[in-house]
C-alpha cells in the first residue's frame, strides 16, 4: 500500500505517457496464421513492472497445458503492455492464448483479440468469454471452446500443407 | 498493516482532491483525472516525420514520398474543421526510430516494430496498426509531447509491404490509420460509433467513425471524420463556431433505484456507450449512429453522459452495454476500463414511458425523439437501466429525480467534507505522535 501512496504521491508531480491504438480485426483464421503458437493453459502469476514512466509492462507467467499451434511447452512469460485495449488477467484464469514472439519476447497477436477466457457454463461445459469472431459477417460465432480448438486445428492443418 | 493504516487515509485524501471535470465521452484519460489536451501555446502542435522509415513497408515506388504525404493530408484533415481551433505543423524530420524523450519538442512520425515498455523492447503484434504514446502533466493534463508509431508488420503471414495509400477497400491504408492515431494524439479516446450497411452485426464494419478501434474496411471512409469526430474534436478544442453550430444532449443511466427507505442508493453505469441516433436516416436497417459518448460515474453518481457537437435535428437516444460486441471497455479509456457493468439491455429513450421494465427496450419504435438546437443543451434524459433492488426501490421518473438530486448533493456534500475528515484525522493522529 506505501508503494502505492509513493507512486501516486510521485505521479502527481510528474510527466507520464499513455498509448492507444489501432487495431486491424482480426477472425480466428488471422488470428492463427499470425501467430507463432497458439495455447491453451493458465496464468500461474503475474508481475507488473511501474517503475519507469509510461505504460506498464504486465509479465504474465502462463503455464501451458495444451498447444496448438508451435512447441511451446512448460512456463512462458508473455508481455501484456498496459495500452489501451490490452486484455487483464486474474491468477488462476483459463484461457487460450494467440501468441507472437520475436526474439524470444511472447506477445498476445491482436492485443485482447487474441485472448479468450475459458468458463464452465451450467451444464459443466466449456465454454469461451464471448463469441468467436467469423470472418462471414454474422451475429457472432459459437461460444464453444471444441469449436475454436477445431478451428484453429484446422487453419495450422492447412499451414502444414501448403 | 501498520503501513496500510497510516497510508490509506493518505492515499484516499490525495484521490479526493483530484478535482472533478467536467469533461466526458470522447476523451483519452489516462490515469490522471484530467485528459490529456495540447494547450494553446502549442499551436500549431509540431509533428517530426522519419520519412525513410517507411522504406520496404509501403506499396510503390516512393515509400518516403507517400508516407510524408499521408502523414501531412491526415494532420491537414483534422486542422481544417472549422468547428474546432488546433492546428497542426510539420517541423524538422527526425532519424530517430524509438521516441526515446516525450518531451523533447520532437513528435515523431515513424514506422517502427516494437514499443519500449518498462525499458523492455516489445515487439508490436500482428494486428496492431498503429500506436500513439502522449507524454502529459499528471496534474494539468497539459500535453507535452507525442509520438505515432506505425507497425512494420501488421500481418505477418502477408509478405511486406502491408502498408498502401492507394485507397482501395480492405487494404491497410496509411492515411486512415495516420488520421486515427492523430485523433489520439490530441487526446481522443476511441469511439463505439459504427454504420454497416450489412447490420450492425459482428466483424469489421463497413463504416465507422475514424476514431473507431478497428480500421474500418472503406478505406475513404477511414480518411474522413464522421460527425462523433468532428463533435469530439471541437468539444475539446471549440473554435468560435463550435457553440454556433451544435447543440448537446445531457442525461443519467441509472439503475433506477431510488433513495427510499429500505433502498440501496441509486446507482448508475460507469461505461454505457449513449448514441444520439438519426431515426429517419437508416443504414443496415437501423438508425445512423451520429455522435458517441460514455456514461461516467466519476462525473455524476448515476452516470452521467453527455454528447456534444450534434448539428440541429431530432436524435433517438440509445445505450448499449461495451461488451465486446463490437466494442469493448477496455478499448475506450481508464475510466470505464474496469467496468462491470457491461450487462444489461440496449434501451432507446421512451421518454414519459422510460423505466427500468420496459417490454421491448430495443425496439426503435419506442424511442421519443429528442430535439437540439444550435448552442443549447438539452438535459435529464436519462435512459433507466432495469434494477436488481426490491421491487419498492424501482424507480419512476417523476417522482425520482428529487430522491436522486437529493443523493446527488449528499454525495456531492460528502466529497467536500471526507477529505477534511481525513485531515483532522491525521492532524490528531501526527498531535499524538508528538
Amino acid at each position: 500500500m506505501r508503494r502505492v501512496v509513493v507512486v501516486l504521491a510521485a505521479l502527481l508531480f510528474m510527466a507520464v505517457s499513455g498509448h492507444a491504438t489501432t487495431l486491424l480485426w482480426m477472425d480466428v483464421q488471422d488470428l492463427t496464421r499470425n501467430s507463432t503458437a497458439v495455447v491453451m493453459g493458465r496464468v500461474a502469476s503475474q508481475e507488473t513492472l511501474t517503475s519507469e514512466p509510461g505504460a506498464s509492462l504486465n509479465q504474465v507467467r502462463f503455464a501451458v497445458e495444451k498447444s496448438l499451434k508451435g512447441d511451446l511447452e512448460g512456463s512462458v512469460v508473455v508481455n501484456n503492455p498496459g495500452f489501451a485495449g490490452a486484455p487483464v488477467f486474474n491468477d488462476g484464469d483459463e484461457l487460450v492464448l494467440f501468441l507472437f514472439a520475436r526474439d524470444n519476447t511472447q506477445v498476445i497477436t491482436g492485443f485482447q483479440q487474441g485472448s479468450f477466457k475459458i468458463l464452465t457454463d451450467a451444464l459443466g461445459r466449456k465454454v469461451l468469454d464471448r463469441a468467436i469472431p467469423s470472418r462471414v459477417k454474422s451475429d457472432g460465432g459459437p461460444w464453444t471452446l471444441e469449436a475454436l480448438e477445431s478451428e484453429v486445428l484446422a487453419v495450422v492443418e492447412q499451414e502444414v500443407s501448403q | 498493516m501498520k503501513g496500510i493504516r497510516k497510508t490509506l487515509p493518505l492515499a484516499a485524501l490525495l484521490v479526493m482532491w483530484a478535482p472533478v471535470f467536467a469533461y466526458a465521452g470522447g476523451q483519452l484519460y489516462l490515469l490522471a483525472e484530467k485528459p490529456p489536451v495540447w494547450a494553446d501555446s502549442s499551436f500549431p502542435v509540431p509533428y517530426n516525420i522519419n520519412p525513410g522509415s517507411a522504406a520496404g513497408y509501403i506499396e510503390g515506388v516512393d515509400p518516403a514520398g507517400e508516407f510524408v504525404a499521408a502523414v501531412e493530408a491526415a494532420f491537414d484533415t483534422w486542422g481544417s474543421i472549422p468547428t474546432s481551433r488546433i492546428s497542426f505543423a510539420r517541423g524538422p524530420d527526425s532519424a530517430d526510430l524509438l521516441d526515446a524523450n516525450g518531451n523533447d519538442g520532437i513528435n515523431l512520425m515513424v514506422f517502427h516494430n516494437a514499443a519500449v515498455v518498462q525499458g523492455i523492447p516489445i515487439p508490436l503484434p500482428p494486428g496492431v496498426l498503429g500506436i500513439t504514446n502522449t507524454v502529459f502533466d499528471f496534474d494539468t493534463g497539459v500535453l507535452q509531447g507525442g509520438a505515432i508509431t506505425l507497425n512494420t508488420d501488421p500481418l505477418v503471414d502477408n509478405p511486406n509491404p502491408d502498408w498502401t495509400t492507394s485507397g482501395l477497400e480492405g487494404s491497410i491504408d496509411v492515411e486512415a490509420v495516420v488520421l486515427h492515431e492523430a485523433g489520439h494524439f490530441q487526446g481522443m479516446c476511441h469511439s463505439a460509433v459504427r454504420n454497416d450497411a450489412a447490420g450492425d452485426l459482428v466483424g469489421r464494419p463497413s463504416h465507422a467513425a475514424v476514431m473507431f478501434p478497428f480500421l474500418a474496411n472503406d478505406v475513404m471512409d477511414g480518411r474522413t471524420p464522421d460527425q462523433d469526430d468532428i463533435a469530439w474534436q471541437g468539444f475539446i478544442y471549440p473554435s468560435a463556431s463550435y457553440g454556433t453550430s451544435f447543440g448537446a444532449i445531457q442525461g443519467d443511466v441509472p439503475f433506477g433505484a431510488s433513495l427510499v427507505p429500505g433502498c440501496s442508493a441509486p446507482k448508475g453505469v460507469n461505461g454505457a456507450h449513449v448514441v444520439a441516433r438519426d431515426l429517419a436516416d437508416l443504414v443496415g436497417g437501423e438508425p445512423r449512429m451520429v455522435v458517441g459518448g460514455y456514461s461516467y460515474t466519476a462525473d455524476g453518481p448515476v452516470g452521467r453522459y453527455r454528447l456534444p457537437g450534434l448539428p440541429p435535428g431530432e436524435y433517438g437516444i440509445w445505450i448499449e452495454p461495451m461488451d465486446g460486441s463490437p466494442v469493448s471497455a477496455l478499448q475506450i479509456n481508464t475510466r470505464i476500463q474496469f467496468t462491470t457493468h457491461t450487462d444489461f439491455p440496449e434501451d432507446w429513450y421512451s421518454g414519459a414511458f422510460e423505466s427500468g421494465v420496459e417490454a421491448n427496450p430495443n425496439d426503435p419504435a419506442t424511442a421519443s425523439p429528442v430535439a437540439v438546437a444550435a448552442g443549447e443543451q438539452v438535459s435529464l434524459i436519462d435512459l433507466i437501466i432495469e434494477n436488481t433492488v426490491p421491487v419498492g426501490c424501482m424507480n419512476v421518473m417523476g417522482s425520482s429525480r428529487g430522491g436522486r438530486r437529493a443523493w446527488s448533493s449528499l454525495a456531492a456534500l460528502a466529497f467536500f467534507l471526507v477529505p477534511f475528515g481525513f485531515l483532522f484525522l491525521l492532524k490528531r493522529r501526527s498531535a499524538r505522535g508528538r
